[in-house]
């Protein structure tokens, strides 16, 4: 097998991939068209939309895209755009409107109300179930990216769970991303060296935390059973590294991924370190999330000045902010067809890997000035491998978030028929497939 | 099983060495059984620390480890900490560039003499690196697992790998990771510390770090339990270099400048403002504070009321500040009726403002939960919250003055607005301004939910009248407290509060008795006994 495929890479660097669609289809429960893995991607973009600008008109499959949404034309057929779904279970209370939001969005809960976790989100999120259930066959469970992420964390920095406040740290840094993911290009003799003696220490690792646990409380012993299972992941994760199978280039680290300028750039590499992680199928689940809930950065490059937060909450007579949030909300779907592109330039099968992926652009909100979680900006992307029937707009009423998320896993052949509260939750939706 | 029942358990146990013939009963805490703190992990700061003192490495690898969860405005609240697989690869990554780089002189590192046989070396380096790394002896167990790795690393390479693998296994075991205690025996509910584990709670607390020598002497000896032995210590402990790093570690997360990541200004509103001023303004913040501690009174009021900050080059020149040249910071007077201590420092100011304007908001809600631990209600659900529209011909105080008219929003922004006005001479970011867009300023105050409520003009008032609020006294106690502890304090600390209060009021707020003051606490010298097993 050694003709490559020369494509785009990282940062459009020419990179060699090996034909993947010659290696035949993989094994494992999650197989689409063709027998290939299927993908998730959670996209995250703070404040909701300006409404009448986002929404379609038409419903099924004869639609007019908007003009936030005008930047996905080209592939119109593959979006599924939802209206009127209600994210009620963030009414629930235990913190503010962002963060109660920003904890719903991929858990389906409300937030604890108590406790040094207070208002972190009281359940597992549903790319980490997807992580859960689905066959250990890549390298990474699940990956949690960013973009332009603060660092001093508070709920609205997190969407990923592992549990009931317990959150996930997403990666921000694109070229730190890379030598997680493709390692430092460390010859096959050094590389099985340092791999023989990473087991040694790792080893002795893992056993003075199991002497520990034995002898602890029950509290302490959660958490170190914790720290345990991810140095379990972490050696997993580098003592099974096939380095063969894809070596793209390594970007340039040429600038700061958390100065506020850079923030298209950091998010095109965390976009083509997607499509690659995913062609190489070292993962099958992915988030990414943009900056945070309630973000308070200027689209400079946009020429606006003005913190997003501020400009969310303009009154709904403030034409002149309204024209910048739709501004800053078509460039996000700018992203996202960006996104879409890269996938669909990575061959799998008779397609590409986007034909077998699924990606929910989502919000914390819907409006920015009242913090409405009523009827949510959802877009689907991507059939997930024919799961999902794409190139429509569907109009929801009644219908909670919850039952979106329970729809996802299934498309990812995770067969759940609840998911998060169950109080907001009567199965997956109808009409999507 | 821990080391509670029998001395033949105590003996085998690893927290027991040294305790087995002690001082008098001790009679147990007085105040009532702290609360339960998890096991702390080192937080990113205590990390770097740490290894800087464990292996003269100042490479500062957590920098790069995932954040911490913040609890009102600080790192290390113990049980708000998560684990992920990055974080365990960031552990891993952090060892092997930190032992690579401390092989680089194997010999060194293991102090063994040349003619030393490599086995004989590895486990006197075991023994006695261990016990650093540790921060307590190694029992049998540790040192055979930790031998075992010698072993394979020396015979499938060479003796340095082996020292090495031996040195990240070691960085990455809870026992360096994590301050674990066992404790040893109390009473119903309640236990001591090891010596070694009080010679970890003193080195943490004052320096964010690994104990010296002289700690680890103290506990080898069995010594660390009286109150005046804790007092000695931490009176040496606060004298140290070592204890100036973490008291301006404490202020930069208390005034919320410790990230300044997302502090953006508009080029056009503020043209003299640019990111490289940042790095200067968080370093006035450390500076300022911990002069405060070693040249100054130590004191609340003093924090709130010097007219004095410390500059470099840019920030003197952003600051309109004549008489700054040459490298690093210096002492400069300000303006005494302009200048109140942290209030008035120009990264808490711009921080607390938005890229285009200034934020009455912000700073009001800083005061209110910052200074006086007021915590302030979420803004309601289901409401439309629209801030006061853009008008050049308005002052932003006489805009947000139309908005608070609305009795739906006064409510809450009663208690920060009023507060926010008395800081409008200072601009969004962080410099005085003598007019906003021409239109004159009005920048008096009110302050209230607190113990002083009352009027005020700018913020040298503020700061007076801050300074002598018993509420702020609290709230700072409180705010060191929870450091200490790494936990919220609960209705059972109210006691050990009380005590630190009393040491603030009769020294006249002097922060320093204050931590003093602290290793004297029931909170300190004891400990909840744990969840059962």
């Amino acid at each position: 097998m050694n003709r490559r495929s020369f494509l785009r890479g990282v940062g459009g660097a020419a990179l060699g991939l090996p034909l993947l669609h010659a290696m035949g289809p993989r094994r494992g429960r999650a197989a689409g068209a063709g027998g290939f893995p299927r993908r998730f991607i959670a996209f995250f973009s703070s404040q909701g939309v300006i409404r009448s600008q986002w929404a379609p008109s038409g419903t099924g499959p004869a639609f007019e895209l908007s003009p936030i949404l005008a930047p996905l034309a080209d592939h119109k057929a593959d979006l599924l755009v939802l209206s009127g779904i209600d994210m009620d279970v963030a009414y629930l209370p235990g913190g503010n409107a962002h963060q109660k939001g920003m904890g719903a969005t991929l858990t389906g809960r409300g937030l604890l109300t108590s406790g040094p976790n207070a208002s972190y989100a009281s359940g597992i999120s549903v790319d980490q179930r997807m992580a859960q259930a689905l066959p250990a066959e890549t390298r990474f469970r699940s990956l949690e990216l960013g973009v332009n992420v603060p660092r001093t964390i508070t709920p609205e920095m997190r969407m990923s769970y592992t549990g009931p406040g317990q959150p996930l740290p997403p990666e921000d840094d694109p070229f730190a991303l890379f030598t997680r993911l493709f390692g430092d290009g460390a010859d096959p003799e050094a590389a099985a060296r340092r791999r023989a003696q990473r087991e040694t220490v790792l080893a002795a690792v893992k056993a003075s935390y199991q002497r520990l646990e034995a002898r602890v409380g029950a509290e302490d012993r959660q958490r170190l059973e914790a720290h345990a299972e991810a140095v379990r992941q972490v050696e997993r994760r580098l003592v099974d590294l096939d380095a063969a199978s894809c070596t793209p280039t390594a970007p340039d680290a040429s600038f700061d991924p958390h100065v506020n300028e850079n923030f298209p750039r950091v998010g095109q590499l965390q976009m083509d370190l997607i499509a690659l992680a995913l062609a190489c199928d070292l993962t099958r689940v992915v988030t990414l999330q943009w900056s945070r809930a309630g973000s308070a950065m200027p689209f400079t490059w946009l020429g606006i000045p003005e913190s997003h937060h501020s400009l969310a909450h303009a009154g709904d007579s403030d034409a002149a902010a309204r024209q910048k949030l739709v501004a800053i909300e078509t460039w996000y779907a700018d992203q996202l067809a960006y996104l879409i592109a890269k996938l669909k330039e990575m061959p799998e099968g008779d397609g590409s890997v986007f034909d077998n992926t699924t990606i929910l652009w989502f919000s914390d909100i819907s409006k920015g000035n009242d913090h409405s979680r009523k009827a949510m900006p959802h877009i689907l992307a991507g059939s997930c491998g024919g799961a999902l029937r794409t190139g429509r707009h569907v109009q929801y009423s009644g219908k909670q978030h919850n039952d979106l998320l329970v729809s996802l896993l299934n498309a990812m052949e995770v067969p759940d028929t609840t998911f998060g509260d169950p109080d907001y939750c009567s199965g997956p939706l109808p009409d999507l497939t | 099983m821990r080391c509670v029942v029998t001395l033949l358990a105590c003996v085998a146990c690893t927290g027991c060495v040294g305790s087995v013939e002690g001082p008098p009963a001790d009679p147990g805490p007085t105040c009532g059984v702290p609360a339960f703190t998890p096991f702390r992990r080192l937080t990113r700061h205590e990390y770097d620390r740490t290894v800087r003192d464990l292996l003269g490495d100042d490479s500062a690898p957590a920098d790069a480890f995932p954040p911490e969860e913040d609890v009102r405005g600080f790192d290390n609240n113990a049980g708000a900490l998560t684990m992920s697989d990055r974080l365990a690869e960031a552990y891993l990554g952090a060892a092997e560039a930190l032992a690579e780089h401390a092989i680089a002189d194997v010999d060194r590192l293991t102090g063994c003499a040349a003619d030393t046989m490599h086995d004989a070396c590895a486990r006197a380096f075991i023994d006695a690196f261990g016990a650093r790394a540790f921060r307590r002896p190694l029992d049998e167990e540790e040192r055979a697992v930790l031998a075992t790795v010698y072993a394979t690393g020396a015979a499938q390479w060479d003796h340095a790998t082996g020292i090495r693998l031996v040195l990240e296994a070691m960085l990455q075991s809870p026992q360096f990771l994590y301050r674990i205690e066992m404790g040893e025996p109390g009473g119903d509910g309640w236990s001591r510390p090891t010596p070694w584990e009080m010679a970890s709670r003193l080195s943490y607390l004052f320096w964010g770090s690994m104990p010296d020598e002289e700690l680890f002497a103290a506990a080898r000896a069995g010594r660390l339990s009286t109150p005046d032995e804790l007092e000695a210590h931490a009176r040496r402990l606060l004298a140290d270099p070592r204890a100036a790093e973490h008291i301006a570690h404490f202020h930069e997360q208390w005034l919320g400048v410790r990230d300044m990541g997302g502090v953006d200004k508009d080029d056009e509103v503020y043209p003299d403002f640019s990111p490289e001023l940042v790095p200067s303004m968080q370093e006035e913040v450390r500076r300022f504070t911990v002069s405060v501690f070693t040249e100054g009174s130590g004191t609340v009021e003093e924090l709130l009321t010097a007219t004095y900050s410390f500059v470099d080059e840019p920030l003197a020149a952003y600051y309109g500040v004549g008489g700054v040249t040459g490298g690093g910071f210096h002492r400069v007077d300000f303006d005494p009726t302009r200048h109140a201590g942290l209030l008035t420092l120009g990264g808490v100011l711009a921080t607390n403002a938005l890229p285009t304007e200034t934020s009455p908001i912000l700073r009001g809600k800083f005061v209110q939960e910052r200074l006086l631990c007021n915590t302030l209600p979420s803004p309601p659900d289901d409401i439309e919250i629209v801030p006061p529209d853009p008008d050049a011909s308005l002052t932003t105080r006489e805009r947000f003055e139309q908005h608070r008219a609305d009795p739906l929003c006064a409510g809450c922004h009663d208690l920060m607005d009023p507060i926010g006005f008395g800081f409008e001479h200072y601009d969004g970011a962080g410099r005085w301004r003598d007019d906003e867009n021409g239109l004159p300023i009005d920048d008096s105050g009110a302050l209230v939910a607190s113990d002083v409520d009352g009027a005020f003009v700018g913020p040298v008032e503020l700061g007076r009248k801050l300074a002598g609020s018993a509420q702020v006294q609290t709230c700072v106690a409180t705010h060191w407290f929870e450091v200490a502890h790494g936990r919220s304090a609960t209705p059972e600390d109210a006691c050990s509060i009380d005590q630190l209060e009393a040491r603030l009021a009769e020294t006249g707020g002097d922060l320093r008795e204050l931590l003093v003051a602290l290793v004297r606490t029931d909170a300190f010298r004891y400990r909840a006994s744990g969840g059962a097993p």
